[in-house]
């Protein structure tokens, strides 16, 4: 198999790790756009824009 | 995890999500045009522009506003006087036959903020995005019809959560955000469906359960209007609409006073469903995007001008205040609304990509594909 295949059970932590960083910076960003303007909408871009990319970036690498 | 906790699990993430998905479907794709419903209605419909003033330019008197808006709605009531939040050039005025009519068959009047000039009388309800609202908000059928959709909302987060339980044993073995493309389509599928609701999570369920919230409305109106505003109006409840109302341009005075540091955001005239018969309502608003959201209403005595009373809104209400921008996406500029467009289109992937998982791992009348499929759902059922 290829590699993203694992022999061993991945822990919960692991399986839950990247989601819920990217929960984190979601809710970040959610708050953060309501809080104020400039700087704190740009913490709303980048935090919601960071599950965006991070589809994009698993949706367009190669090999897998 | 045990097996029959899993399979109970899917149980519920497979029914809450087949339910649901079809309104979903519906609100996701009505919803992702009104994300831009300015830049739409201004693209689709030509309105007068207000006079492009130097900043500090004082307002024109509000009641001269008033009075060149009325003149092209002689015989009608104004009810609101709502400042535009996205041009501060423009005011509208709501109009309707009667000063206690119900408000939902109103006209819109826009006046020059400044000059105090008519603009145009825009008919919101020849408007696109007015059907693609009422399809979003209540599919036509009023407020059964918003509950409705608040159930399938609920449904929806439901579906969500559930489907956070049966992502673990799913990803006991692959890396985060794997896609095995050389897999049948079912898997390739399946692996979309997981990396799309792992990382729109938190997203999903903000915009849906605040949705949810929205189709409380009406009732949250209700609560506050048998509660703080009953209170408040006191033993003016039984008082008729006066004769004679004071001037308007002199209740926002009074209530600006009242409240310093906040800014009128709109005015709801005696006998409308925000205020008594006897008081103007004055809605003062903060000026963060934060604040700008949160109301406190300050009542004027329309009979003489003299202030009333006014109270911080109570929780309920605030919640939906607050529920509104975290639904709409409006209130970080262009960039958030593009990136809540394409959070939307990520939905409607993860609702098809659900729905045609249904459908793939259903027992095929198709003899020939049995095994492929078979073979497919061993491997991507937990």
């Amino acid at each position: 198999m290829t590699d993203h295949h694992i022999r061993k059970r991945l822990p919960l932590s692991r399986i839950f790790a990247i989601p819920t960083a990217l929960g984190v910076a979601s809710a970040v960003g959610l708050v953060g756009a309501l809080v104020g303007d400039g700087w704190w909408d740009a913490s709303g871009w980048i935090g919601l824009g960071l599950p965006l990319m991070v589809t994009a970036w698993c949706l367009w690498r190669r090999g897998t | 995890m045990h097996v029959t906790t899993v399979r109970r699990w899917s149980w519920i993430h497979k029914w809450s999500g087949l339910i649901c998905t079809a309104f979903l479907l519906l609100l996701c794709v009505t919803g992702l045009p009104l994300i831009f419903h300015d830049e739409i209605d201004d693209l689709m419909h030509d309105s007068v522009p207000a006079a492009q003033v130097a900043p500090g330019t004082p307002p024109a008197d509000l009641d001269r506003v008033i009075a060149a808006g009325m003149a092209h709605a002689p015989g009608e009531f104004v009810q609101f006087l709502v400042w535009d939040r996205d041009d501060p050039n423009a005011v509208f005025l709501s109009v309707a036959k009667a000063a206690d009519a119900a408000s939902d068959q109103n006209r819109a009047i826009r006046v020059d903020a400044h000059t105090g000039r008519f603009l145009d009388a825009p008919d919101f309800r020849t408007h696109l995005t007015y059907y693609l609202l009422r399809l979003h908000t209540d599919i036509f059928a009023g407020l059964p019809g918003k509950l409705f959709l608040g159930f399938m909302g609920l449904l929806f987060v439901v579906a969500v959560v559930s489907g956070v339980v049966v992502y673990a044993p799913a990803m006991r073995k692959l890396r985060f955000g794997t896609v095995r493309r050389q897999r049948s389509r079912l898997v390739r599928w399946l692996d979309l469906h997981n990396l799309i609701g792992a990382v729109t999570i938190v997203w999903v369920v903000v915009v849906g359960l605040t949705g949810v919230i929205n189709t409380w409305a009406d009732l949250v109106l209700k609560a506050w209007q048998y509660g703080q505003l009953s209170e408040m109006v006191g033993p003016f409840k039984a008082t008729p609409i006066p004769q004679h109302m004071v001037s308007v341009q002199k209740a926002v005075e009074t209530a600006t006073a009242k409240l310093p540091g906040m800014v009128p955001s709109f005015v709801a005239y005696p006998g409308t469903t925000f205020t008594s018969k006897a008081h103007y309502a004055v809605f003062m608003r903060g000026n963060t995007p934060l604040t700008a959201r949160l109301l406190q209403p300050v009542l004027i005595d329309a009979s003489n001008g003299r202030f009333a009373a006014t109270r911080d809104m109570p929780w309920y209400v605030k919640t939906l205040l607050l529920s509104q921008p975290l639904h709409f996406g409006d209130y970080g500029g262009m960039p958030l609304k593009i990136i809540w467009a394409l959070l939307d289109v990520l939905t409607i992937v993860l609702l098809g990509s659900g729905l045609y998982l249904w459908l793939a791992r259903r027992p095929s009348r198709q003899p020939a594909s049995l095994p492929r499929i078979a073979k497919d759902a061993k491997t991507a059922t937990p």
